[in-house]
């Protein structure tokens, strides 16, 4: 279960949930709960849990404001930033997390799922409920838009 | 920079995200989904408060009063310990007998392979056979009712078995583990995530202890299995 929760709450806090992340895992728990007739054996669990955060996540933010998503999204704090992870700077985590929240909904989503994330191709496909091949447009894509926006690392450095 | 770097980098960086879970957590979706399903309509304006007076028993009950069928209907979502269950519509009605372990290992030679000790249940004396790799060991015995396999493991970060149980999961309080009473497909699940049926199980008990993994199979009733599993 804590596997499941710590993934699902990350999952809550990078789609932009904000304060109101807590909340958002647990609703999606029970909703999974109440929905496990739906859940295909064979098929794997986290990203069929996933994709109901996902949906949890988003139907927050069509209960809020633009202003409070904004706010929110972009309030991913440094205190759940893991301080002995060092691969990354503070400053850099920052520059990403910032460029990152400034993207298109899309772009945004994918790049959540498949990178910070770290799920795979059709893991993210099953998330967000995408074909693949819109997965894979839209990544390419919002790499491409990322490194535009993102100051270069090696000038910077 | 490449894509490649920067999709390095982000990973990195979600990698370094780790928000901490709510406390209470599983006692407050246990106690909701022990309630009959509730209408969102008018549930939607109070939904505020009744988050706070389920927040307010939960802390009360701690878990306590939750009904013991619902607490395993939740167990697919707890990985017992390198075990995971998922649940599946349909099942294998029957399963053959565990495989006897071929091994001969001594205790202490096992020990060394896997990297710790291994438990013998007392009620079932030296195993017949016995074999180890690293962070693994498996011992069965040749019984009246047929072969008992024990399998002991250290838990891993993702689940090494995934078994696929459709019948009712039953949770045994006296070692704080469950017992899967019907045959189902047991799953070895590789490191890429990849899933190959190993073989069809019968009816066994997983429990943990010490951060080890113990998994039980071919005890002819639940009552035996835990009465093994309790002899350690």
């Amino acid at each position: 279960m804590r596997q499941h929760a710590q993934v699902a709450q990350r999952t809550a806090v990078l789609l932009g949930a904000g304060s109101e992340a807590d909340d958002v895992v647990q609703e999606s728990f029970v909703k999974a709960y109440r929905a496990l007739g739906t859940f295909r054996g064979g098929s794997a669990f986290r990203p069929w849990l996933l994709r109901i955060v996902a949906n949890e996540t988003r139907n927050l933010h069509r209960s809020r404001s633009r202003r409070w998503r904004r706010e929110e999204q972009a309030a991913i704090p440094d205190s759940v930033l893991d301080p002995a992870d060092a691969a990354v700077s503070t400053e850099r985590r920052r520059e990403l997390l910032d460029a990152v929240q400034t993207l298109p909904e899309h772009y945004r989503l994918v790049v959540t799922c498949r990178y910070l994330l770290d799920l795979d191709e059709r893991e993210t496909a099953t998330v967000l409920g995408w074909p693949r091949g819109t997965v894979k447009s839209r990544l390419h894509r919002a790499l491409g838009r990322l490194r535009t926006q993102l100051p270069d690392k090696e000038v910077q450095r | 920079m490449t894509d490649e770097q920067l999709a390095d980098e982000l990973r990195a960086l979600g990698r370094a995200v780790v928000p901490p879970v709510a406390d209470g957590l599983t006692t407050a979706v246990l106690e909701r989904v022990a309630s009959a399903p509730v209408r969102r309509t008018p549930a939607e304006v109070i939904r505020s408060k009744w988050r706070a007076l389920l927040a307010l028993l939960a802390v009360l009950v701690a878990g306590a009063v939750v009904a013991p069928p619902v607490r395993a209907a939740v167990a697919e979502w707890l990985n017992i310990g390198g075990v995971e269950a998922v649940p599946v519509p349909s099942g294998p009605t029957s399963a053959p007998a565990p495989p006897a372990v071929s091994g001969r290992l001594t205790l202490a030679e096992a020990g060394r392979i896997a990297g710790f000790v291994p438990v013998v249940p007392r009620v079932l004396g030296e195993p017949t056979g016995l074999e180890a790799s690293t962070g693994f060991v498996a011992m069965s015995w040749r019984t009246a009712g047929g072969t008992v396999r024990l399998e002991q493991f250290e838990a891993e970060p993702s689940p090494m078995y995934l078994k696929k149980y459709w019948s009712t999961l039953e949770q045994v309080d006296e070692v704080d583990g469950y017992w899967f009473g019907t045959p189902h497909d047991l799953v070895l699940e590789d490191k890429n995530g990849g899933d190959r049926v190993e073989r069809v199980a019968g009816a066994t008990l997983v429990w943990v202890r010490g951060g080890v993994t113990f998994r039980l199979e071919g005890a002819p009733d639940k009552a035996r299995a835990t009465e093994i599993a309790v002899s350690q």
